[in-house]
């Protein structure tokens, strides 16, 4: 009998090229598919907001951001994307459990839907990152507007992003919807070719 | 054009999609005059030059419904608020 258990796929593995590219001798980007992650969009229930910022509060010690911010712990990232709404990722041991925590924490409170299959998520860093992003990303990068922390949803090269930065070094994420992943990694190769980039495959733990 | 969005701040008016005058109240389907309601309803617009109430969608953004203040003459854009009660208490 046909095995027909599920097991994740990457939705760019195919079209990462491992190794240097673009303008040689430097690498201003180094680009990253992460894999290895779940995704769920949370969404308040009506009159439910305050009671369900208390219950994460309470099962991951984490305040709900609120507009245009992001907020971690322990593996778990909630991204601030619309009116009582939250894309919420999780990595290393927090991947398996996290809709199982958050239905246990908050069922009654919000929809909680699995998106892990539906986007592909494309990580940008390095000290170019931010001009290599700027070319196609409308919303204003420089630091002083957007920093660790800060999240945006909204337009790129002709089609809908979330994107939070992560870290100063800068590093940035960016979700897309999986279908457009190809043309994300494609922008972003062609926007840091000048730079000199680097296509790190090292974490890819998902079979192709 | 920028347009701030209540939630998301000031942003490109590419990310946003335009649907028209904000405030139409759908008539009564019951009443006498229905059909002359529905087509003032559906056809007829104020078409102002000057300070009007329109309907935008974030579309690309936080994908909510806002209502802009517009001046079509300028098209200077004064303000915007939640179309949606329940949007703006999430939003809180």
């Amino acid at each position: 009998m046909a095995d027909l258990s599920l097991s994740p796929r990457s939705a760019l593995a195919p079209f990462l090229h491992a190794g240097h590219h673009g303008a040689e001798g430097k690498i201003g980007v180094t680009l990253r598919e992460v894999t290895a992650c779940a995704l769920v969009e949370l969404t308040t229930f009506k009159g439910q907001k305050a009671a369900l910022a208390q219950a994460i509060e309470k099962a991951f010690g984490v305040a709900l951001p609120a507009a245009n911010k992001s907020a971690s712990k322990d593996g778990v990232t909630f991204v601030s994307v619309g009116p009582g709404k939250w894309l919420v990722t999780g990595e290393g041991a927090a991947e398996h459990d996290l809709i199982a925590r958050l239905e246990e924490a908050a069922s009654s409170l919000a929809a909680i839907v699995d998106q892990s299959d539906a986007r592909a998520i494309v990580e940008i860093s390095g000290h170019k990152a931010r001009v290599a992003l700027a070319k196609g990303v409308m919303i204003d990068l420089d630091p002083v507007a957007f920093k660790a922390g800060d999240a945006a949803t909204s337009f790129a090269v002709q089609f809908w992003i979330t994107l939070w930065q992560t870290n100063d070094t800068p590093t940035y994420r960016l979700a897309v919807f999986r279908s457009m992943g190809r043309d994300l990694l494609h922008w972003l190769e062609s926007s840091a070719a000048e730079y000199g980039y680097e296509i790190d495959v090292s974490s890819h733990s998902i079979s192709e | 054009m920028r347009i701030p969005c209540p939630f998301c701040g000031s942003r490109d008016s590419q990310e946003f999609s335009f649907l028209g005058q904000a405030g139409l109240k759908r008539p009564d389907p019951n009443a006498p005059d229905a059909q002359k309601q529905f087509h003032d309803y559906v056809h007829i617009r104020d078409n102002k030059a000057g300070v009007t109430k329109e309907l935008w969608l974030h579309a690309n953004g936080c994908r909510s419904w806002i209502t802009v203040t517009r001046n079509t003459l300028t098209h200077e854009i004064t303000g915007s608020e939640f179309a949606s009660p329940l949007t703006k208490e999430a939003a809180q």
